[in-house]
């Protein structure tokens, strides 16, 4: 006989590897989707603003090779993001006692923690990345998030900010997204 | 009796496999991400009102994806609208890939299992 906690560990990985792959599609068509609608709107100045991708993700472009240039890209980040936030233990909360129609319980406060931390941390390191390389414009799209998050800028001190700004935002959807999906949930299984 | 308690143990994993590979409500995780993502779109809007009323850049380049959606008033419940039928529609499509990938892994061991089992018949024949 397996050791339980040996096994339920490699479920957990197992789980995790799922939830990765999921949010890895999931962002990778997304990407694929957004730089396709764009190709096929055609143009005189096509993606001028979708292209910035390729600051972040190098050989990105709004083409058809480039949205698979970006799937890629968005794929592994999806999956290193699904990883992270994905339940350690998927049906805490749970209280149905019949496993065939128990749905996972989503734990508002870990998932509000940790998207709040990814976007956070997205946030510093996108605005870094702009400063690090230079150049006479710099984040000139990026500074509108000035408009939402009073006191943000392109610089080392506006990083910090908008990592404080987006940790909270982004902790307060996670925690948003949980409170919802479990209420559906219960309300789906009763 | 002997039988009764070995067949204990392993209920209790079958169970505890289950559980563990239980899946995500599709519908329920998409009505979750799409009212999150439609409040944030009306919220980003009214917030862009206030501070630049009078320019609707950058928010204003949803309008190449959402159609009907503006900077203004009428545009913050358009943008609603798409955005919970983007956040419905992404939610439902992540449940359903997530199920999908562990539906595999779990029809993936189980065949494997049921292989190792059948491999001592096999040496017989």
């Amino acid at each position: 006989m397996a050791d339980p906690q040996a096994l339920d560990r490699n479920l957990q990985r197992i789980n995790l590897r799922a939830w990765g792959l999921g949010l890895g599609l999931l962002l990778g068509l997304g990407v694929f989707v957004a730089t396709n609608v764009l190709v096929l709107k055609g143009g005189p100045d096509v993606g001028t603003h979708l292209g910035r991708l390729s600051q972040i993700f190098p050989g990105y472009e709004v083409s058809l090779t480039g949205s698979l240039i970006g799937f890629v890209y968005a794929f592994v980040v999806g999956y290193a993001i699904g990883r992270l936030i994905g339940p350690r233990r998927p049906l805490e909360g749970a209280t149905r006692k019949d496993p065939l129609h128990t749905h996972v319980r989503l734990n508002g406060h870990a998932w509000g923690l940790a998207i709040g931390l990814l976007v956070g941390i997205a946030m510093f390191a996108v605005t870094n990345v702009l400063l690090a390389r230079k150049g006479e414009n710099v984040g000139e799209l990026l500074r509108f998030a000035g408009l939402y998050l009073p006191g943000y800028e392109v610089s080392f001190a506006g990083s910090l900010i908008g990592f404080l700004w987006l940790a909270l935002l982004g902790y307060a959807a996670g925690r948003l997204i949980g409170v919802v999906y479990n209420a559906s949930v219960r309300r789906a299984e009763a | 009796m002997r039988e009764a308690s070995q067949a204990g143990p392993e209920e209790d994993l079958e169970r505890r496999v289950e559980l563990l590979f239980a899946p995500v409500h599709k519908r329920c995780l998409g009505v979750a991400v799409g009212s999150v993502t439609a409040l944030s779109l009306f919220l980003a809007t009214l917030v862009h009102m206030l501070r630049s009323p009078d320019a609707g850049y950058p928010l204003g380049l949803l309008s190449q994806y959402f159609v009907g959606y503006s900077v203004s008033l009428s545009g913050a419940f358009v943008g609603m609208g798409w955005g919970f039928l983007v956040g419905f529609v992404a939610g439902w499509f992540f449940a359903f890939a997530r199920n999908t990938v562990l539906g595999a892994f779990k029809l993936f061991f189980r065949s494997r299992a049921e292989l190792a089992q059948t491999r001592g018949f096999l040496d017989h024949i």
